[in-house]
């Protein structure tokens, strides 16, 4: 039997799909309902960027469930399917479903709205989500380095895993400050001189970086789960 | 299929709750696991199924080393464990999540014990039931999986009277040469019946494994008059003895054409309570044969 199995992937996620699927409608429908409303008034669009973000924090910790309780750790990690192919699992759902799932929603969210708009003003307009389209990447970019370091502080930590690993995640906050300042001061020397060039190196540089940690974090969690006890 | 050598194991370096436990389960057979509380029962479990790793020694499943928690390994066995943890989904639902994980399950099979247990509508919710009735459904769908090692802690706590006996006809009927069942349990009267191996945990160590021919062969199991008592007492035969209306009833060392019945109870008294004489009897020599089996042989040449 191979240790990567696309059949066994395939079962893994049909078990998340046939046990959260109601949870996941609920979850677009209130994004959904939230961005339809602010999108209506420009100055609201603060509330819709806390609830998406508040939402997709709360998504993510939903990976602390599968080791969260000693009952539920056994039954997880007695499921017949390598250490890898759970892993794989939670990587794509954590890292690409949700945040496809949450700004799917947000999308149809506000042109549902510019729909109505239209029904009732008669001016259409085809917006758009700034979160997608122009800082999406570098946000999204902060959101998976920020989930790799949920996914391993829930294999982990057994205790209090939600608030350590928060903790870490501070941490992690504070390093990545100080590496775009060292990056954008230091290295590409902004304060003096700001050219598109410069912009792009230093970005590229730090996409890099969070896709280098986001990685390693992958390995990490790879590793904690292989010596898991339950 | 299951072999454990020289293996330790400690939760914290201080307290070591198995010492150099060796242990050798074969297929075709209904192991029943006995011990006290905090002995290591379901500890010995885990290891087994790979969710607790030894501090020294080698376990082997089905040749392999359960620790890797390889896929194939893992069809092959199913835990049941004490507590349970169950999805929000229908028991139907719950069969077609899980059961494609298990290549040798039997929808059949599934669907004819769940009517055993009297489970019939397929449509319930895993999480409205109560703790017995989600166990009958485990235990079903467990038995289902046709896995060549069914490992359950405490399979009948929470099940009523009626269900019980039906938990006995099913795990009898389920079993085969291909198979083992190791259950842990403290009901010993609820399985006494079902099991035909008796493994019991002491100390950190395996006190006794031996089938139940074995244990007959080797014991009996007795209600005495004060005189037989006493008679036997002096012979120093009484391994075990509690008083109860009909006398004392006691685990003996074997007694010819005695009138005896197995008492998985009080097999497990006598085994806590007489150790050493215990070891003795059911101690294989380098010949194979016991000290107790030289003895009778002896006997029976004379």
């Amino acid at each position: 039997m191979k240790n990567i199995s696309l059949y066994r992937i395939g079962l893994l996620f049909k078990r998340y799909f046939c046990e959260n699927w109601k949870k996941d409608v609920i979850v677009a429908s209130i994004i959904f309902a939230v961005e339809m409303l602010t999108s209506l008034n420009p100055g609201a669009s603060a509330i819709s960027w806390i609830v998406l973000f508040v939402f997709f924090i709360l998504y993510s910790g939903h990976i602390f469930g599968m080791l969260g309780k000693p009952q539920r750790a056994i039954n997880y990690l007695m499921l017949p399917a390598s250490n890898g192919e759970k892993l794989t699992v939670n990587i794509i759902l954590s890292h690409f479903y949700y945040p496809a799932l949450l700004i799917l929603a947000s999308c149809l969210g506000i042109w549902a709205s510019s729909f109505f708009c239209y029904r009732i003003y008669g001016e259409f307009e085809f917006k758009t989500i700034n979160f997608v389209f122009t800082r999406g990447w570098h946000v999204y970019l902060f959101l998976l380095l920020s989930n790799a370091i949920m996914m391993f502080g829930s294999v982990y930590f057994r205790k209090a895993a939600v608030i350590k690993t928060l903790l870490c995640e501070a941490a992690f906050c504070t390093l990545y400050v100080i590496v775009m300042m060292v990056i954008y001061f230091k290295i590409f020397n902004y304060d003096t001189g700001l050219t598109i060039d410069k912009i792009d190196a230093s970005n590229l540089i730090l996409y890099i970086f969070m896709l280098c940690v986001t990685a390693f974090f992958w390995i990490l969690s790879y590793f904690r789960l292989k010596e898991t006890e339950a | 299929m299951i072999e454990i050598k020289n293996m330790d194991f400690r939760y914290v370096p201080q307290r070591k709750i198995f010492d150099d436990l060796n242990l050798s389960l074969e297929a075709g057979h209904i192991y029943g696991l006995l011990g006290k509380n905090g002995v290591g029962k379901t500890t010995l479990l885990k290891i087994i199924s790979g969710l607790r790793f030894c501090t020294r020694g080698t376990v082997s499943v089905f040749g392999m080393k359960p620790e890797k928690r390889n896929p194939e390994m893992l069809a092959d066995i199913y835990f049941v464990t004490e507590e349970m943890d169950v999805p929000s989904v229908s028991v139907r639902d719950y069969a077609n999540i899980y059961a494609p994980f298990y290549p040798n399950f039997s929808a059949a099979a599934f669907e004819d014990y769940l009517h055993q247990f009297e489970i019939i509508d397929m449509e319930q919710k895993l999480t409205k039931m109560s703790h017995g009735q989600k166990k009958k459904v485990l235990v079903s769908f467990a038995l289902a999986t046709n896995t060549k090692l069914l490992i359950m802690d405490e399979p009948t706590n929470g099940m009523d009277i009626p269900s019980k006996s039906t938990f006995r006809k099913v795990v009898a009927s389920a079993i085969t040469d291909d198979k083992a069942f190791v259950i842990s349990t403290h009901q010993v009267r609820d399985l006494q019946n079902v099991i035909d191996a008796v493994l019991v945990l002491d100390r950190g160590e395996i006190l006794l494994n031996a089938d139940i021919n074995t244990i007959c062969d080797r014991l009996t199991f007795k209600v005495l008059s004060a005189d037989e008592y006493k008679d036997l007492s002096q012979q120093g035969k009484v391994l075990y003895s509690e008083d109860n209306i009909a006398g004392k009833v006691a685990v003996c060392t074997h007694i010819d054409d005695a009138d005896d019945k197995f008492d998985m109870e009080l097999l497990f008294c006598a085994a806590i309570s007489a150790r050493e004489t215990m070891r003795e009897i059911f101690a294989e020599k380098e010949n194979g044969k016991s000290r107790f089996a030289d003895e009778m042989e002896t006997k029976l040449n004379n």
